[in-house]
């Protein structure tokens, strides 16, 4: 199981938002470190095939990014989403499950299970517009795990949790990493510091750490924070 | 058979625990559903708006018809407008709403989506002017040219103008502007209310209007098919 | 209504080992009978899929049946679960082994596996009227017997 991803780019009129990345990522959790700006979204869009790349492919395994095999084993949370008013939590991913291809029974049950993994069962018949933003982060993650996907995209998905949610949160990711491919990004580094073997550095559009990290090579934060500190010096 | 009685067999017939059944579920290639399964799941996803207004204004037509037949064409012509607003207004539900981005990344991704809802409104709508139409020529004594005119005529162009805008306004007031088109349109139409022809009227020339018309439709739900993807993304970026 | 493969397995792996009494045989033929039903593409979502589903289990059982099989015969006497209602399962057990195998094979379709009478016509070969006969049949014999001995 595999995510090849060969001299992906992307460009608008003259600037270069993602610049020619090349990644190999096997099961496991990828943190994706950057400033906001740095290309960390667009280059999950490209992931999901929701943006057009300039140049280079995405592959998972054999099935090109545009395909429908590819989709079906992807799962995604965007920064920010939004719902058809009048939602119910359930709505939603009985609608998502939908879209997703599973027939009605096994959308229920499927809902069913990750409201209780989430811990968001007592909302999942109230309407959308009333959860708080953490509720919501949540209701975006269990929306990704509908087909139990083996390819994981989440954009900010820490953003709103309050830190009890974030623990749990980052048991889950543990457990999804061991079998799958979970790639999650962040411009906060403790996140990273507790959740991912990998870490992927972004800067202009630019891979400029790939690797794992840990204590020997220092704090993390300092190495980030003296990357752009040479930018400004510059 | 009381609930006692099915237990005892329950347990009678009970196996041994499955050993290999979550590994064997996860790894299932449960195949794709069939496309016409996936249109059919959409239906219920249509707002209750679009088919208030489709059975509206065939209610009201229909009482038009037999009550106060010279008003028939005006009244309907003019109500045709917003018919067509809800129909465009469910195409462009979803960047509207926020959506896009997790519709796009599912299996069925939002061409399917769109195509989807495109062909549930159009089966809806062409039920509604394919009736309109005769309708005309029965009660107000119109030839079959004259209904068609008619009626495409004001579902046509607001169809293209509320396109148009909604990939070149971004959110919510795409509905106000759209809505404000049909209101335009209703309303020069109401201001020739007892003159549905106009004097100088002519069959050919008025079904050359039709035929452009209806290819202007189809290119422009063509480009809401192949433009939905990049569009809300490059609005973000370059503003 | 489609299959839901989730819902599904346990009942034909119960309807396997019905067959077989060979736990990893079961099995075997229980996720083989799935991979088939998803190898074709005509009955997937029709309102037959469930009993295209059985028939499959049915006739692979039935060829498992004529296969040498490999399994030690100890495994066939294994039993599950034991517990307080054990004596009860084995009276019931012993009871049921004195229908006919078509006639069990019939109570633990329609009642525990809750089969449509419909899809049990199908996949047996018989009419309404047969399935509705035999199972009350089927029925008033276990009654009986169950009715000589004491339960409470």
């Amino acid at each position: 199981m595999e995510l090849r991803i060969n001299q992906l780019k992307k460009q608008y009129k003259n600037r270069t938002v993602v610049d020619n990345v090349s990644l190999c990522l096997s099961p496991g959790v990828y943190g994706l470190l950057g400033a906001n700006g740095a290309g960390k979204t667009t280059l999950m869009r490209m992931l999901c095939g929701i943006l057009q790349p300039s140049g280079g492919t995405v592959r998972f395994d054999r099935y090109d990014v545009t395909t429908e095999e590819y989709r079906s084993v992807l799962g995604y949370l965007p920064q920010d989403f939004g719902y058809y008013p009048d939602f119910t939590g359930m709505d939603f991913l009985l609608y998502l499950s939908a879209l997703k291809g599973l027939d009605r029974t096994q959308a229920k049950r499927r809902a069913a299970e990750l409201f209780q993994l989430v811990s968001l069962e007592e909302q999942a018949n109230r309407k959308i517009k009333t959860y708080s933003g953490g509720m919501k982060q949540r209701l975006g993650i269990a929306q990704a795990l509908l087909n139990r996907p083996k390819l994981l995209v989440l954009d900010e998905p820490t953003a709103g949790l309050d830190p009890k949610e974030r623990v749990r949160f980052r048991e889950l990711i543990a457990a999804l990493g061991k079998e799958n491919i979970v790639l999650l990004s962040t411009h906060i580094v403790s996140d990273i510091e507790h959740i991912a073997d990998i870490v992927l550095m972004m800067k202009d559009g630019r891979i400029i750490y790939n690797g794992a990290w840990d204590d020997s090579r220092g704090d993390l934060e300092a190495f980030y924070l003296s990357q752009f500190e040479e930018e400004e010096t510059q | 058979m009381n609930q006692r009685e099915k237990s005892w067999l329950q347990q009678a017939f009970a196996a041994p625990p499955p050993q290999r059944r979550e590994v064997f579920l996860r790894k299932l290639p449960t195949p794709a559903i069939r496309s016409t399964t996936f249109v059919f799941t959409q239906i219920r996803y249509i707002r209750r708006t679009v088919w208030a207004a489709s059975t509206l204004v065939f209610a009201a037509a229909l009482l038009c018809a037999y009550m106060m037949p010279e008003h028939l064409v005006g009244l309907t012509s003019a109500l045709l407008p917003f018919v067509a607003v809800t129909a465009v207004s469910e195409s462009t539900r979803s960047e509207v709403c926020g959506m896009s981005e997790l519709e796009t990344a599912s299996r069925f991704s939002r061409k399917s989506l769109l195509f989807a809802r495109l062909t549930i409104l159009g089966i809806l709508h062409g039920i509604l002017l394919a009736f309109l139409i005769p309708l005309f020529g029965r009660f107000a004594m119109l030839s079959l040219v004259q209904s068609g005119t008619q009626v495409l005529i004001p579902y046509l162009l607001t169809t293209i103008l509320c396109l148009h805008v909604s990939r070149h306004v971004a959110g919510r007031e795409t509905s106000y502007l759209c809505t404000t088109v049909a209101a335009l349109i209703s309303g020069s139409i109401l201001i020739q209310w007892d003159t549905p022809l106009p004097l100088w009227w002519a069959d050919a020339p008025m079904l050359l209007i039709v035929l452009a018309l209806a290819v202007l439709t189809v290119l422009e739900y063509r480009k809401q098919l192949t433009n939905s993807e990049e569009f809300l993304w490059n609005y973000e970026l370059t503003n | 209504m489609s299959m839901d493969p989730e819902e599904q397995y346990d009942k034909i792996y119960r309807y396997c080992w019905f067959h077989l009494h060979q736990r990893e045989l079961a099995e075997d033929i229980t996720q083989e009978t799935f991979l088939r039903f998803y190898a074709q593409t005509s009955y997937r979502e029709s309102g037959k899929a469930i009993r295209y589903l059985y028939t499959i289990a049915r006739n692979l059982c039935i060829d498992a049946y004529r296969a040498p099989s490999a399994e030690p015969l100890s495994e066939s006497l294994e039993q599950p679960d034991p517990s307080d209602e054990t004596l009860t399962r084995i009276g019931i057990q012993r009871a049921l082994s004195q229908l006919t195998q078509e006639e069990q094979e019939l109570l633990l379709l329609r009642y525990v596996n809750e089969l449509s009478v419909s899809d049990l016509c199908d996949l047996l070969g018989v009419s309404r009227f047969a399935v509705y006969r035999k199972t009350r049949q089927a029925l008033k014999k276990l009654r009986n017997i169950l009715g000589e001995e004491d339960f409470s």
